[in-house]
């Protein structure tokens, strides 16, 4: 992971540089699709904000899996990985030094007992736990309370999100009720990171193929420096979709040397049963697996191959990716965003694996990048 | 351009702050003359250049004999060649000619340091493990860092050629070791390179050479390369003919392709030039240019020794080319101290010039006694602007003298040793006696 994703400063287009001239006081909200440069920009604005003497300051991600890849990258940072939290740890932390312990059973009661005692803190307004700033990666994710209560303890709220990328969270218009309070919005409407062929399967799944607002009408990847590729492969169990991943894999790590290469399910009983047999496999060296509610897993930075729920791979991004047992993807509510986040992290070579059917909107991205099929004439139709 | 000549009376005079004779214009009747007499100063009358310091042209059968001259008489400006910038008067001319780099060509110049990466990375027998740990003046050691320099001043083929047997003259006096890719292995790259960027494809180069440069001259006047440059070659390399659309689909592709012909190239009986040079193109192609391949070339370089330096070269013709920037601005770094002018005029940079070295390395008991910058290396000017860095005699002798006194401090330190357990066997028995009741038996003796 490098400190920027631009040689030179002419390699920035105008948003982008608007985003880094902002001032560094109020509240920002910064917007764009995946691969826009929202989680690069956060972590540079935390870089010259720590520059300029403002040092207690914390970066929230929401999954740890997000936290742990920003923390390995802290050598490009002035600041220490302490300052790269979850937001659950960053709001345990503060109750547990102000006396209030939190021992809930499980995430989605923890999170709502932490906004509780977040906002009755809050209302304390002790000056001892005002932060200089706080820069929030994937803003969407949180409810509109939770980005309220964060906004309390700061003077300075800098967060970057995605409404299409919402799956931490039911509650939708976080970014509205944040943009509502007086935040000042910056939008990014280009992105760096997908291929034109990784697109059109986002879009296929957006039912945006071919519209102007769609992921491949507002691409500026390099396609011509990585041309980007997309396979479905369907009908075969897990165990076959990991054996052809792995040989795929064999070949992705020498094609992208330094970067990272994804393995991606829906399911936590998939991820398990694909950690199990890729860690048997001849690039067992090379794989580290990341969930995102285990116990705390330091991100490997020597080992490429991340094996990844699709809510742990938020925020993450990967050369190419592998996206194991998608028809199991049906079994989500929240799927079409789950399914769009997935196939985002790709920037270039997709592979998609499913036994069963997937939804007809994942078929359609797919079917989008074949050539298209020859106009069934009436004598066919009865051939 | 303006000429003065001098003997060497008044050339001493001239040193000691007396005014020369006054300056003329330098006309074709002057230049003969000024090659029957000693000591030429040329004038900068184009006012282009800070220094106003002459150059000294010396006829090139005089050069040694004026080295001995000023080595001897001269004790003020020692070495002389630091000082004053002393060129044959027979290349003068050579020198003095107007070089433009043409920005239209494909090729990125600066990219071309890429080629002196790779020297390092062949020369270690790719045992760097990433281009991170090679250090800035291990570039700047290479033959191709120099050549890279004469290739920037326009300097064509045949003084590529020159430049390297300089280069060469000064490793042997300095550093006798044995290199794994052969300096005329180097020169043939760089004299290949040198024809495409700085001259039209001289007639005398024939065979693979010719192909190659052609092959080369396409990329940089049409564009990166692709897989119609690779055309001329597929006759001889069936394999490579069978999967050439292939460099142009994916990466993963294009690494599936490579490593089906690679085989073929290393184990061909064909010209190992081309094979050298088709290896590190394809390795280059895969990921446009950029470094991060190199190691790619690992296994292939015992047999395809020049391979890399190839992979420079193809990578610095493609616009993904992270020569610059690898390693952490390497070869930035690099080309920052690098002079891209030939202009006469530039001011000095060098420790010594190439000649006067010589003299001095000549002489037994004068090793190594002129000041340099660094104390372990020295900037060498090999001809015109274009310069050399060699680690010194007195590097390699301070190595032996650190060996002497090192086992000299470890035999000292064992005495030492010895003398402090002797100390302390005293101390320990004097303790004893102090007890009241041994002393009693001392005293009572």
């Amino acid at each position: 992971m490098n400190a920027t994703w631009w040689t030179n400063a002419s390699d920035l287009d105008d948003e982008q540089k608007k985003v880094i001239a902002l001032d560094p006081n109020g509240h920002h909200l910064v917007l764009g699709p995946p691969g826009s440069g929202k989680t690069n920009l956060l972590l540079l604005r935390a870089t010259y904000l720590h520059r300029n003497g403002l040092k207690n300051l914390i970066v929230l991600a929401f999954g740890r899996v997000l936290k742990e890849f920003l923390a390995s990258g802290s050598a490009h940072y002035p600041f220490d990985n302490n300052k790269i939290q979850t937001y659950v740890k960053w709001g345990a932390t503060l109750l547990n030094e102000n006396g209030v312990k939190l021992n809930e059973p499980n995430f989605e009661a923890l999170r709502a007992r932490l906004l509780l005692e977040l906002s009755a803190l809050a209302d304390l307004d002790k000056p001892e736990n005002q932060f200089d700033c706080i820069l929030l990666d994937e803003a969407q994710d949180y409810s509109p309370d939770e980005l309220e209560v964060i906004s309390r303890f700061t003077s300075r709220l800098f967060a970057v999100g995605d409404s299409k990328q919402r799956i931490s969270t039911e509650i939708d218009g976080a970014l509205e009720a944040f943009q509502n309070k007086g935040a000042t919005v910056s939008t990014l409407n280009v992105h760096y990171r997908n291929g034109m062929y990784v697109c059109r399967v986002a879009d296929g799944i957006q039912n945006q193929i071919d519209s102007p607002h769609g992921l491949e009408a507002t691409t500026n990847y390099d396609e011509e420096n990585f041309p980007s590729t997309v396979v479905s492969t369907a009908n075969i169990e897990i165990e076959d979709q990991v054996s052809q991943a792995v040989e795929q894999i064999k070949v992705q790590l020498t094609a992208y040397p330094d970067e990272l290469i994804g393995v991606v399910c829906p399911r936590r009983s998939e991820l398990a049963l694909v950690a199990e047999l890729i860690a048997k496999s001849d690039i067992a060296d090379e794989v580290q697996v990341q969930t995102s509610d285990d116990e705390y897993a330091a991100f490997e930075v020597g080992r490429r191959v991340i094996v990844v729920s699709v809510n742990g791979a938020k925020g993450l991004e990967f050369r190419a990716a592998h996206l194991l047992g998608m028809d199991f993807v049906k079994n989500f509510r929240l799927q079409r965003k789950m399914c769009y986040t997935a196939v985002t992290r790709c920037k270039t070579s997709l592979s998609v694996y499913h036994h069963g059917s997937l939804p007809g909107w994942f078929e359609n991205g797919l079917q989008a990048c074949l050539p298209p099929p020859a106009t069934a004439s009436l004598d066919d139709l009865f051939k | 351009m303006q000429i003065c000549l001098l003997d060497r009376e008044s050339f001493l005079d001239w040193l000691g702050g007396k005014p020369s004779p006054k300056p003329v214009r330098l006309t074709a009747a002057k230049m003969r003359q000024a090659l029957e007499n000693d000591i030429a100063l040329i004038y900068d009358d184009q006012k282009t250049i800070i220094s106003t310091q002459p150059v000294l042209a010396i006829p090139q059968h005089k050069i040694s004999d004026f080295y001995a001259f000023v080595g001897t008489y001269v004790a003020g400006y020692r070495p002389f060649s630091a000082y004053f910038k002393v060129v044959p008067f027979e290349m003068l001319s050579e020198m003095m000619k107007f070089r433009s780099y043409d920005p239209e060509m494909g090729l990125q110049k600066e990219c071309l340091i890429g080629v002196a990466i790779a020297e390092v990375y062949t020369q270690s027998r790719a045992r760097i493990e990433a281009i991170d740990k090679i250090s800035v003046s291990a570039v700047q050691a290479t033959l191709s860092a120099s050549l890279t320099e004469a290739v920037w001043q326009g300097y064509g083929s045949e003084k590529v050629g020159d430049i390297s047997r300089r280069w060469q003259i000064v490793r042997e006096l300095e550093d006798a070791s044995e290199l794994f890719l052969d300096p005329q292995k180097i020169t043939e790259v760089w004299e290949i390179i040198s024809e495409v960027v700085a001259e039209k494809i001289s007639s005398k180069s024939r065979g693979p050479r010719r192909k190659i440069a052609q092959a080369l001259k396409r990329a940089v006047l049409i564009g990166p390369p692709d897989q119609e440059w690779l055309f001329p070659f597929l006759k001889e390399f069936p394999r490579l003919a069978q999967n050439v659309a292939g460099l142009s689909r994916s990466r993963e592709e294009r690494v599936r392709i490579v490593r089906d012909i690679l085989p073929e190239l290393v184990d061909s009986s064909s010209n190992l030039l081309t094979r050298e040079f088709l290896a590190g193109a394809i390795i280059s192609m895969i990921g446009n240019g950029s470094f991060a391949q190199l190691s790619l070339l690992d296994d292939v370089l015992p047999k395809l020794p020049s391979a890399a330096l190839w992979f420079g070269v193809v990578s610095s013709l493609q616009n993904g080319s992270d020569a610059l920037t690898v390693g952490n601005c390497l070869g930035r770094r690099v080309v920052r101290d690098m002079c891209t002018s030939a202009n006469l005029f530039v001011p000095i940079r060098e420790d010594i010039a190439v000649e006067e070295l010589r003299m001095f390395r000549s002489e037994k008991k004068s090793t190594a006694t002129f000041r340099t910058v660094q104390t372990a290396s020295m900037t060498v000017n090999l001809l015109g602007n274009v310069s050399g860095r060699f680690k010194t005699v007195g590097a390699t002798n301070n190595d032996a003298t650190r060996a002497k006194q090192d086992a000299k401090f470890r035999k000292n330190d064992e005495q030492t040793q010895e003398l402090m357990y002797l100390l302390d066997r005293a101390r320990h028995m004097a303790g004893m006696l102090s007890r009241s009741g041994q002393r009693d038996l001392f005293d009572k003796d």
